[in-house]
């Protein structure tokens, strides 16, 4: 569903926005007023339906990827929140719909929702309101940069006071998860999640998908050209590697269009208070 | 424990505030605060780099002045391979160490020697060990302590061989209080030194109690009273020259040397601190497991680019490179023989007895939730600065002013570019502001 058709169905007014956002493809939507939920189940080409009018509300769209922001009951959102969606490039919608009508309205009209069908709880501990979360966009094919996400990640994860054999554990389920991106797909967004229970690694990647993931995860199995190969890479031990490191790791992939990893480290309580 | 010690500091009186160190430090523990700089221990490595950077010269390396040697009944001085890297095939060790005698030491000990049978050792240990690749040197404080801040998963590479002149001055002592019939601590060992690093190891080794050496002295201190003296120095006979030397040893001076001279085939040598930073990422994502050992040096081109060196880095490399190949080119080897080494090896005589211990820097908070809360402000107070990294708050980069804020060390009020553009802190990036021109000049 075009969101032109959304601001139609909802007799919504465009706060900020272009034609050209008007035209983007809607893929679900979801309605809280709880950014926490938002965070916890947000998937990126959703729209958020929300009565929020703070700024909360837009680095939460930002950080789900959320492709606009609708707020019902007629409310406009503040100025600097405004400011900040003007920044990241959200359209901003409102309706005069209060919300339970918005949202079944789009409901009818065919629009799905995003809850989720596993996990919820673990999720829910992921994007509790103490999380830090800080985003890296990860290039297809730019070798040179190869590596920068992961050594933020463990920048980050220093400044925090996390032990140095997770902070090696993560880094380099990082690193090798960033490597796969660069060598195989388009591009990709890696998340990186913090709570004091958990570090959480999120990526969605727009690339050619992996037809096989139960061969792709057979350690030395690998696809790499010859060329990646005398670089170093491709020994085909990066997806067994990431498996190895992390606490849980989820993988799913759609052939043409993308792969997904979820890549989870518990935190133990003892780590607290440090040496 | 004990309060850390800096191989440097800030003559207050000369430093004028001018930020060089700021941008320089590759650990970014310079502040420059009411316009002068302040050093953050437990950030610094030692590496030096302030102390050419600084146009005035107040970053001062804590390095004993020559000539404060009377505490000792008997005085040796021990020479660094880099000493020789100043003068090359020109004047041979015999002679330097000849002049080191007429500045007022009893002796002059040629450490050369020492590099030498500690290369073997190392032979030995990677012949024995199979433990996690790369083995790490420890020749250079600066990596070690590079290890210890910011590597820590690698201290277990950490080759567990003292270093030559740690297990020299430990020698001499011994033998001199002997010979001399002194007790240990009328014997004054002095390191005469390339760098301000090995000074620090010397007063606050790493991973040990106490060093075997009582003092470091700069080569750039000595070097105008040692040319003086060794014109009265009488030439040696060139053949016997040469052959007093340690082939094996002399390489350390120069980065790679170790592996050359030892034939290592599966090693790395590398020098620059930010070249090293890459390799040890490398290391830590498991993509160097095939290397045997690597060879680090903060200083390019290994010790003979320290900062307390006289001749040009690349001049005093090549005279070393020369040196080597003069004894390859006539068949000298005068190195020790490798039987003894195996036995001293088998005794223990090589390896440190203490480990070196993580110095992680200070998280954000010790309380792990409150910390996650400061990494949070932290980024949303970087978002909000101008991300020119002018230093001119006395942080070096706009994210270290961040954490500075955070860490409550400095105002908000410093930053002098947030303040003119005048725009309150949450009004978020700052795409669409422009700066204010004019005003007074």
């Amino acid at each position: 569903m075009k969101l032109k058709e959304i601001q139609r169905l909802l007799q919504a007014d465009l706060v900020w926005g272009t034609e050209e956002h008007l035209e983007k493809e809607i893929e679900a939507a979801c309605g809280s007023d709880l950014m926490s939920d938002v965070l916890a189940f947000g998937r990126p080409g959703q729209i958020l339906l929300t009565g929020l009018t703070n700024a909360q509300s837009v680095r939460t769209a930002d950080i789900i990827g959320a492709k606009a922001l609708v707020y019902v009951r007629g409310k406009r959102p503040e100025q600097e929140c405004l400011e900040q969606a003007a920044v990241k490039g959200i359209p901003v919608l409102s309706t005069p719909r209060m919300m339970y009508e918005a949202c079944g309205i789009l409901y009818s009209h065919g629009l799905p929702g995003v809850s989720p069908l596993q996990d919820t709880e673990r999720q829910a501990d992921v994007y509790g309101k103490d999380a830090f979360s800080h985003s890296f966009e990860i290039t297809g094919r730019n070798f040179s940069r190869a590596g920068n996400a992961s050594t933020t990640v463990k920048d980050i994860l220093e400044d925090i006071g996390i032990s140095p054999a997770v902070i090696r554990r993560v880094a380099i389920a990082a690193y090798e998860a960033e490597m796969n991106v660069v060598m195989y797909a388009e591009r990709a967004e890696m998340t990186l999640l913090l709570t004091p229970n958990l570090i959480y690694l999120r990526l969605r990647d727009k690339g050619p998908g992996i037809p096989d993931i139960e061969l792709a995860m057979r350690e030395g199995y690998s696809t790499a050209t010859p060329e990646m190969r005398e670089m170093g890479f491709g020994a085909g031990m990066g997806l067994p590697n990431i498996r190895r490191n992390a606490d849980r790791f989820e993988i799913s992939a759609e052939v043409g269009k993308g792969t997904n990893l979820d890549i989870y480290f518990d935190l133990l309580p003892k780590q607290e208070g440090g040496a | 424990m004990t309060p850390l010690v800096s191989s440097v500091y800030v003559d207050t009186q000369k430093c004028q505030g001018r930020m060089k160190c700021l941008r320089t430090c590759p650990t970014q523990a310079i502040r420059v605060k009411n316009g002068k700089a302040r050093i953050i221990q437990e950030r610094c490595i030692d590496c030096g780099e302030c102390i050419s950077a600084c146009p005035h010269q107040a970053i001062i390396p804590l390095t004993d002045p020559f000539g404060e040697l009377t505490k000792f009944r008997y005085k040796v001085a021990i020479s660094s391979p880099a000493l020789y890297a100043q003068f090359g095939r020109e004047i041979l060790p015999d002679k330097i160490l000849g002049g080191l005698k007429c500045l007022g030491f009893d002796d002059a000990f040629d450490l050369a020697q020492t590099c030498g049978i500690v290369s073997f050792s190392i032979q030995e240990y990677l012949r024995d060990h199979p433990g996690p690749r790369p083995v790490i040197s420890n020749a250079c404080p600066v990596v070690v302590h590079l290890i210890q801040v910011k590597y820590p998963n690698l201290l277990p590479h950490i080759i567990p061989i003292d270093m030559p002149r740690e297990i020299a001055a430990r020698e001499i002592k011994k033998v001199k209080a002997r010979q001399y019939e002194l007790k240990e601590q009328d014997i004054g060992t002095f390191y005469l030194t390339p760098c301000p690093s090995k000074m620090i190891s010397i007063r606050q080794p790493a991973g040990k109690k106490r060093s075997h050496l009582d003092g470091a002295i700069a080569i750039s201190d000595i070097y105008g009273p040692l040319r003086s003296a060794m014109e009265n120095v009488p030439h040696g006979n060139y053949r016997q020259s040469l052959e007093n030397i340690c082939i094996l040893g002399v390489g350390w001076a120069m980065v790679g040397g170790i592996c050359r001279t030892l034939r290592l085939r599966n090693s790395l040598a590398v020098s620059g601190l930010a070249e090293i930073i890459k390799v040890f990422d490398d290391i830590e994502r498991g993509k160097l497991d095939n290397i045997d050992f690597i060879e680090g040096y903060s200083c390019l081109q290994g010790c003979v680019g320290g900062s307390l060196n006289v001749e040009n880095l690349y001049v005093s490399y090549n005279k070393i490179l020369k040196l080597i190949e003069t004894l390859e080119f006539e068949k000298i080897k005068a190195c020790p023989d490798i039987r003894t080494v195996r036995q001293l090896y088998r005794e223990g005589y090589f390896f440190r007895k203490e480990k070196f211990e993580p110095r992680p820097i200070r998280p954000l908070d010790e309380n792990l939730s409150k910390a996650i809360a400061k990494r949070k402000e932290k980024e949303a107070l970087f978002e909000a600065l101008p991300k020119i990294d002018c230093g001119v708050c006395g942080s070096p980069t706009c994210l270290a002013f961040a954490e500075d804020v955070v860490r409550g060390e400095s105002q908000l009020e410093d930053c002098i570019v947030k303040k003119a553009r005048r725009r309150p802190l949450d009004a978020g990036p700052e795409s669409d502001i422009k700066f204010h021109q004019g005003g007074k000049p």
